[in-house]
């Protein structure tokens, strides 16, 4: 009779924990990619919903235009709006203000329900910027009004962009970007798109 | 000329494989499966691991509950993400540091001491009178890179995949706790983050490689294996404690742990990150066969 002892049994006994392990190893992955799938079916990639060809998207219930976009310097921007206050600290002389713009983003807004609305840009919208995936918040200019049902207001907001906030060689040629101001990123991206 | 001079590298890498009937090849492939077999790996891959799989129990998977908490439908929110949330970004927890701390002591234990074992046991004795010892250090060499690079990438994909199986894949946005955009590759991390995941695990294999490989150099210098293990780690240390008094614009950080922080920011530059695992591999490779070869084993 054959017996199977020593370095022999050690042999078969390495094999089968190979064996095993590749067989945890299979069924994890299984787990885990069968997991994946499910996670990403129930929170999809976003859709995306822009500009109309009429220029303007809805968002709750009331129809967004978008007007104009114009990028300034410190000094430019504070001679256009001299009375708004948070970037006046650009100019206290502590600043490189080399790269440093202001965005400004002119929206139209019509309310098309039946009832007053609150309307904020700051509170609700980022803006960006690409290629160079510039984003920031949006300070309010000419903000936070109550429309009435029908009424149709312009608003304004602008925001900051420095080289703290995007690198300096796509802050030379941010002025060849596409802005957008977001209204939402999930479950659709619903922006703005400035030209 | 880059072309030009891969190509020579290339074609004398092969003819070194093909000397004494494919030699190289047989000897790559049994330091390869000394290395992957090795105790060291597993113990590194172990603490590796259970770095990993804390973050994952600790962090991720009690968040994956939570997917849309504090997500009101506005631009200043946004669901709970894989990218966000994998410990190759988590900066809130201690877990990241931890790896990134003791990385070059996970690349240098796999496999790192075997050149310095093999000296004090004798097996190179054996092995070069029946192999060159230009190949039995090449081998080596490879040996101790793949082993470095697959201990310290292998934990880091264990967290991806199982945060990814708990958390969506959903692409990044500019307003949610995401990378800045002054960071290296910030354009390829908001458009197709996977590759830029996958550029960064490269450089993890790239960087654990070739502080492993140090230890090769510190085998031919010390006798106590210790201190073999501890030289990858010194030398990590080391630069991270210059780099603040070393103040060149065209390199600015060359601290290994922040090139390899994946929310370093603007002070690293892609030339500075891809460069020093290459500067560190031509030295520690160069070092270690001038030494190998000139050095009596006999």
């Amino acid at each position: 009779m054959h017996c199977i002892c020593g370095k022999e049994s050690t042999v078969i006994f390495s094999k089968k924990i190979n064996i095993v392990c590749v067989i945890f190893l299979m069924f994890f992955l299984t787990v885990c990619g069968f997991m994946i799938v499910q996670i990403n079916i129930s929170y999809p990639k976003a859709g995306v919903i822009s500009n109309d060809k009429d220029n303007s998207i809805m968002w709750n219930g009331c129809k967004v235009k978008a007007v104009s976009k114009t990028i300034y310097n410190p000094e430019d921007f504070m001679t256009a709006y001299p009375d708004i206050p948070f970037y006046k600290y650009l100019l206290s002389g502590n600043f490189d203000n080399t790269y440093t713009r202001i965005v400004l983003f002119k929206v139209n807004v019509t309310n098309t329900t039946n009832s007053a609305i609150n309307f904020s840009l700051t509170n609700h919208t980022v803006a960006e910027a690409f290629p160079s995936a510039w984003n920031n918040g949006v300070p309010p200019i000419v903000d936070n009004k109550k429309l009435q049902p029908g009424e149709n207001s312009e608003f304004e907001v602008a925001a900051l962009i420095q080289d703290s906030l995007v690198s300096v060689p796509h802050l030379k040629t941010i002025e060849n970007d596409e802005f957008h101001l977001v209204f939402s990123y999930y479950p659709d991206k619903v922006y703005l798109k400035f030209d | 000329m880059f072309v030009s001079i891969s190509r020579g590298i290339l074609a004398k890498l092969y003819d070194l494989i093909q000397i004494n009937g494919g030699d190289m090849k047989v000897l790559i492939k049994i330091e390869l499966e000394r290395a992957l077999r090795s105790k060291g790996l597993l113990i590194s891959l172990i603490v590796g691991f259970a770095i990993a799989i804390t973050q994952f129990v600790v962090v991720v998977f009690p968040v994956s509950k939570h997917i849309l908490a504090f997500f009101d439908g506005s631009a200043n929110t946004y669901p709970r993400s894989v990218f966000n949330w994998w410990i190759g970004v988590d900066g809130l927890h201690p877990y990241l540091r931890i790896y990134l701390t003791i990385f070059p002591l996970l690349a240098a234990i796999p496999y790192a001491s075997s050149y310095f074992e093999d000296r004090k046991y004798g097996y190179i004795k054996s092995m070069c009178t029946r192999v060159k010892r230009r190949q039995y250090l090449i081998s080596k060499y490879v040996a101790v890179f793949v082993a470095g690079g697959v201990a310290v990438t292998l934990p880091m994909l264990l967290n991806l995949l199982l945060t990814a199986s708990v958390l969506p894949s959903l692409v990044p946005v500019g307003s949610g706790n995401f990378l800045g955009s002054v960071c290296m590759f910030s354009d390829i991390f908001y458009v197709n983050p996977y590759w830029y995941i996958f550029i960064y695990m490269l450089m993890y294999f790239m960087y654990g490689g070739v502080f492993a490989t140090l230890a090769l150099v510190c085998s031919q210098i010390f006798d106590y294996s210790f201190f073999v293990l501890m030289f990858p780690f010194v030398i990590y240390y080391g630069l991270g404690i210059i780099t603040p008094y070393i103040s060149i614009d065209s390199i600015r950080s060359f601290n290994p742990r922040q090139l390899l922080s994946m929310q370093a920011g603007g002070c690293i530059l892609i030339g500075t990150f891809f460069g020093e695992a290459l500067l560190i591999g031509i030295i520690s490779y160069a070092l270690y066969m001038w030494k190998g070869v000139h050095s009596d084993i006999l």
